[in-house]
Parts: structure tokens; C-alpha cells; sequence
């Protein structure tokens, strides 16, 4: 009999995903051309050994690899202020975060 | 430490809220020279069952906020991938003189239009101060 209490026990919802099961961002506009690709991209750069640096992308061009995110944001900050662009980690497994309780209410 | 105590509307958890660009970002217009936008009032809903913060479209824009990350989140259909803000968050009671519970710079999701309330105060900003609801009189109270 299972008696470990309910509190305690791990989520029922993924609290990770694979990049290889990274969803692709359909929405127009924004940073999705970025992130599609980063989506492409994410394989070889883990190949590269670049897991947990920081990538900054913008189009379909990496612009560069940082080892914080501070240093992507400057260069973001530098050069690309107030327009689309991505930096994100890179990253074998990236997190998965819970929407809201009503989770219709948000949208990508 | 300071506090702000609300009225428990109906079931609801609901706060004045003003949303502006993120801090580093306001201090780049000013080192700049650029005009920073006015922080926009919104109405804020607590919700403890989230992890991430939302703030509604219209004031994103308003704002001229930048997608700069994208995360995943589980939603009914599953995980999804969105562009993410970031943003500075208060919490105040707009009857009364601050103090404000600010968060400088927090990255926050879309919220879908024509909803009764503007923003979503998700534990990613709850984990910053204390929050404590006192349900007989329907009150709740926010210490930081």
C-alpha cells in the first residue's frame, strides 16, 4: 500500500522536456523566427559543448555565446535595444513551467 | 517590514498593480537619452497556482515591452513555447501612499484580451514576499 503523503510525492506533469521535444513557436511575429531556429540549431550546439552558456539570436543568425546571461543581455542591450531577439540558455533539458490555473487565459 | 492588505473579492485574489519596462532597460532609455514610458495601472490577480506571471497584451504594447526569452509551459493542450517580457511588476493599494512591493525585472507571458483583470501575479513573484489570507474576513495581506 502506497501510504507516502500526497504533498510529497514528484509533480504528474513534466517539469522537464528534451530538446528534442521542443515545441515549435507558431505564432507570427516576435521572437519565434529566433526561436524556431534556435530550435534547429540546439542539437549542434550541445554537440559543440556549449550546455548552459547563453545564446543570443537574432533572425536566423547566432550573434553569440556567452557564458551568462548578463553578458548575452549586454551585447542584446548594445546592439538589438528594443527589438525581437532571443537569448536563452542552452541546455539538454530546459524547464517546463505551469500557465495559470484558468490555463486558457494566456496565449503564445 | 512593510505591508499592504486587500479585500478578498468574491474568491478572488485581486490587487492594484502598475507595469512598466524592466528596470535595466529604463536606465539603458535614460543613459540614452530616450523619453521611458509612465508605468500603466492594471488590476493584478493572485494566483498561487502559477508559476509564471502575465501581463495583458495592450499594456505590453503600450509599453513597446521586447520579447527577448521564450519558455515552456504546460498548459490543457500541453507544452507550448512562447515569447516572454520583461517587465517591472508593483503591487500597491492605489487608495493609499506607497510603499510599493516592486519586482525590477521579471519575465512574463502574454495574457489573452478581455479578461477582468490586466495582469497575473505568479509565484514567480509571490516567492519574494509573504503572502497570507485570512479567510473569515476575507482579507489578504501582502509583507515584504
Amino acid at each position: 500500500m502506497d501510504d507516502q503523503p500526497v504533498a510529497t510525492r514528484p509533480p504528474v506533469w513534466p517539469t522537464t522536456i528534451h530538446w528534442t521535444e521542443l515545441p515549435e513557436d507558431k505564432a507570427e511575429g516576435g521572437n519565434s523566427t529566433e526561436w524556431n531556429f534556435y530550435r534547429r540549431e540546439v542539437g549542434r550546439l550541445l554537440a559543440e559543448g556549449h550546455e548552459g552558456r547563453w545564446v543570443l539570436i537574432k533572425g536566423e543568425q547566432i550573434i553569440g555565446i556567452w557564458d551568462t546571461r548578463e553578458e548575452a543581455l549586454r551585447e542584446l542591450n548594445e546592439r538589438y535595444l528594443m527589438q525581437a531577439a532571443l537569448v536563452h540558455q542552452i541546455l539538454t533539458r530546459e524547464p517546463v513551467f505551469r500557465g495559470p490555473i484558468r490555463c486558457s487565459l494566456w496565449r503564445s | 517590514m512593510a505591508q499592504l492588505t486587500f479585500s478578498i473579492q468574491g474568491t478572488d485574489l485581486v490587487a492594484d498593480a502598475r507595469v512598466n519596462l524592466d528596470a535595466p532597460t529604463l536606465l539603458k532609455h535614460s543613459t540614452t537619452g530616450q523619453p521611458a514610458p509612465h508605468s500603466i495601472p492594471a488590476r493584478a490577480l493572485i494566483d498561487t497556482g502559477s508559476d509564471v506571471s502575465l501581463v495583458s497584451g495592450w499594456i505590453l504594447q503600450q509599453l513597446g515591452a521586447q520579447r527577448l526569452f521564450h519558455r515552456n509551459t504546460q498548459g490543457m493542450g500541453g507544452t507550448v513555447s512562447a515569447g516572454v517580457f520583461r517587465v517591472s511588476i508593483s503591487i500597491l493599494d492605489a487608495s493609499r501612499p506607497p510603499p510599493w512591493f516592486t519586482r525590477p525585472d521579471v519575465c512574463v507571458m502574454e495574457l489573452s484580451a478581455g479578461l477582468p483583470f490586466d495582469v497575473i501575479i505568479g509565484m514567480d513573484v509571490l516567492l519574494e514576499c509573504r503572502l497570507l489570507v485570512d479567510g473569515p474576513n476575507r482579507t489578504f495581506t501582502i509583507d515584504f
